[in-house]
């Protein structure tokens, strides 16, 4: 729960800024805060906290970030640092870290830790498949995976300790939805301004779950308040769960939606009421991008680099037996796809398209479909494990599907032995709104593609 | 070296695209500033006197400061009838101007935005907060600038050139500048007079 900010948690290098900055008097340093409810004015108090082993650091800022038609949209948001509202660069999204099974927090943007990187994202086979002319032999479990910003990957056995502070002078709460061990919400309750939290809890099944503010819900998480804790096996690095699907390497897509008006009412100290204000979301991200930054042909190398590494997926064609997604011929080898975990902590009802292969969802917020005697729940939903090329993915849901990085159906052979080049198809949400950005701008929004990569030159065909 | 040399010394794509522009932290782009000529953008050193002369507009208060629209100018995109890389379909009723294959608008207008924070504080600034209002109805997302996102120290300020597409032929052009810090209702800006620049954009820089 939300305690006063204690004076031994401040770095003691902090206590040297504020006292030499502010001539404060050490009583008064950690909460000097103005009574007025807008907090642009405010002096900068750069609270760090000192590290704490197996503790992973969050605070709750607030900022500016620009938007992919160069606006700049009021934030909020989990961030890894303390910054203040008028910050350049403001820390809205935390770093990815993997809390480990042994207790440690490390910062890192790819998992397993100690398994190589694959090249802006994309893994390379172990050699062709000489039995499928064009195609390759897939490494099994050898890739490590890389995340986006707003990740916490947690082991499974380990202890999560979430400690948030509240740098904003509204009370916020940080709740893990549905990681209770009866799939309730763990939270830290309200967490004042300028006091700390401490959530600890240990971790809840391989799954994704999200976090939130659910304060006035959804405004504060439509502000950017929100995250992803992704639970792996560290028995079973390279498989959703144990008995299930195996994968080459995982994607994690967060897919979200921007409500300047909302923004802009917040940041002047007003309170939104959603019902009042409905909500017209002007922009739409995946993993914090959006259109030819989601796209990754910016001129920004750094852009383009991240997008590619976090977000395109990109592989080489295998056979795929969609019957056991763990199944190989060779040793150390996989005729399984890709793991892409969509998660929709936004306020919009997304229809993820893809081109090119279909993909097969295998859960839904940590329910296994079943693949036999499958149904259509209370929400008119089809439960079951099929080929799909749209997947709804409401508000707050969380979906695993596995891409097969497969020879295209259509791809008829003339064509297939004719190519010399990747392939590159879109993925597109079929809710068109989300695909423009600035109430037009197409397409600045939700967009993405995936690869399937060229042959190799001096390998067999 | 003049201010045509230095931006096109520096750059060598063909064609302006998106984001690039703010992706050069100089702002010394090719594509902004390869089709400005005279004294508005070498005035960007000397100040805000000499943008005056060359017939800028007044200033308009914002939360932080002022902003002003101080020169602009247009130039068709697409040379000729077909266009010297064969990329144009089409000319345009009234202006006779070739247009782009891809129907996008067959202008460009290039305009310098002043933006001065006389507040105590550090301003964020980004080149979207402008948006051209095309016909009285439409507001266009700019398509390239010298600057992403910059930070005004309090008492600075800066001018940026900020470049849109338009229809070819269009007039009575104005800008709307977004202050988030400010009311809800984006601010006015006029436009200065629009300088014409002779040749096409994408011929002098395809």
């Amino acid at each position: 729960m939300a305690e006063q900010l204690p004076p031994e948690i401040l770095a003691r290098s902090d206590l040297l800024k504020l006292g030499a900055a502010a001539g404060l008097g050490f009583a008064a340093l950690p909460l000097v805060q103005p009574s007025t409810s807008h907090r642009l004015a405010r002096t900068p108090v750069p609270l760090a906290l000192a590290p704490q082993p197996g503790v992973l650091d969050l605070y709750i800022n607030e900022g500016y970030l620009k938007m992919v038609d160069d606006t700049l949209v009021y934030h909020r948001g989990f961030g890894s640092r303390p910054t203040d509202v008028d910050d350049p660069n403001p820390s809205l999204t935390m770093e990815p870290a993997v809390i480990t099974a042994g207790g440690d927090v490390v910062a890192s943007r790819s998992y397993p830790l100690d398994r190589p990187v694959p090249p802006r994202g994309t893994p390379t086979p172990v050699g062709p498949d000489p039995a499928n002319p064009g195609q390759y032999f897939i490494r099994r479990n050898y890739w490590a995976s890389i995340f986006p910003q707003r990740t916490v990957i947690a082991e499974l056995g380990s202890t999560v300790r979430l400690r948030v502070q509240n740098r904003l002078n509204r009370p916020h709460t940080l709740t893990v939805h549905g990681a209770g061990p009866d799939g309730g919400d763990l939270t830290t309750g309200a967490i004042a301004p300028d006091t700390v939290a401490l959530l600890e809890f240990p971790c809840p099944q391989p799954g994704t779950y999200i976090f939130t503010d659910p304060t006035n819900a959804p405004v504060e998480r439509v502000l950017g308040l929100f995250g992803v804790l992704v639970v792996m096996d560290p028995e079973h690095q390279w498989d959703i769960a144990v008995d299930r699907a195996t994968f080459e390497r995982q994607w994690l897509w967060i897919a979200h939606a921007v409500e300047p008006r909302w923004a802009a009412m917040e940041a002047s100290g007003q309170t939104v009421d959603p019902a009042a204000n409905r909500a017209v979301p002007r922009y739409f991200t995946l993993n914090g991008r959006s259109g030819f930054e989601s796209l990754g042909i910016t001129f920004n190398d750094a852009i383009n680099l991240a997008a590619e590494e976090e977000t395109l997926i990109s592989g080489y064609p295998r056979q795929l037996d969609v019957r056991q997604f763990g199944e190989g011929t060779e040793l150390g080898t996989l005729r399984g796809g890709q793991l892409v975990r969509l998660v929709n902590p936004g306020i919009v009802f997304h229809q993820m398209h893809f081109h090119g292969n279909h993909v097969w969802t295998v859960r839904r917020n940590g329910v296994d479909w079943p693949r036999h005697e499958g149904f259509v729940d209370t929400d008119g939903h089809v439960v079951l494990q099929q080929w799909e090329d749209v997947v709804e993915l409401e508000p707050m849901d969380r979906k695993d599907i596995i891409i097969p990085i497969k020879r295209p159906p259509d791809a008829i052979d003339p064509v297939w032995f004719a190519r010399t080049t990747d392939w590159v198809y879109p993925m597109h949400c079929h809710a068109e709104p989300s695909q423009t950005a600035a109430g037009g701008l197409y397409p600045g929004g939700l967009v993405a593609h995936w690869t399937l990569k060229g042959p190799i030159p001096g390998a067999a065909p | 070296m003049a201010i045509e040399e230095i931006a096109l010394a520096g750059q060598d794509a063909a064609d302006l695209m998106p984001g690039e522009a703010a992706d050069r932290p100089n702002g010394l782009t090719r594509r902004v500033f390869g089709i400005l000529i005279g004294t508005g953008a070498l005035a960007t050193a000397a100040g805000w006197g000499v943008l005056s002369a060359a017939g800028g507009t007044e200033e308009v208060p914002t939360s932080f400061g002022s902003v002003r629209i101080s020169a602009a100018e247009r130039q068709a995109r697409m040379a000729g009838a077909l266009g010297a890389a064969g990329h144009a379909a089409g000319s345009h009723a009234a202006t006779g101007t070739a247009q782009p294959f891809n129907h996008t608008w067959g202008e460009h207008v290039a305009v310098k935005l002043d933006v001065r924070n006389t507040s105590e504080r550090n301003v964020l600034f980004a080149p979207g907060q402008l948006r051209l209002l095309v016909a009285n109805t439409t507001t266009v997302t700019n398509r390239a600038a010298d600057v992403a996102k910059i930070l005004l120290a309090p008492g600075s300020h800066r001018s940026l050139w900020i470049s849109f597409l338009v229809p070819s032929g269009a007039s009575g052009l104005s800008a709307r500048f977004t202050d988030p810090w400010g009311g809800p209702a984006p601010l006015v800006l006029a436009l200065p007079r629009i300088s014409l620049r002779p040749g096409a954009l994408e011929e002098n820089h395809g």
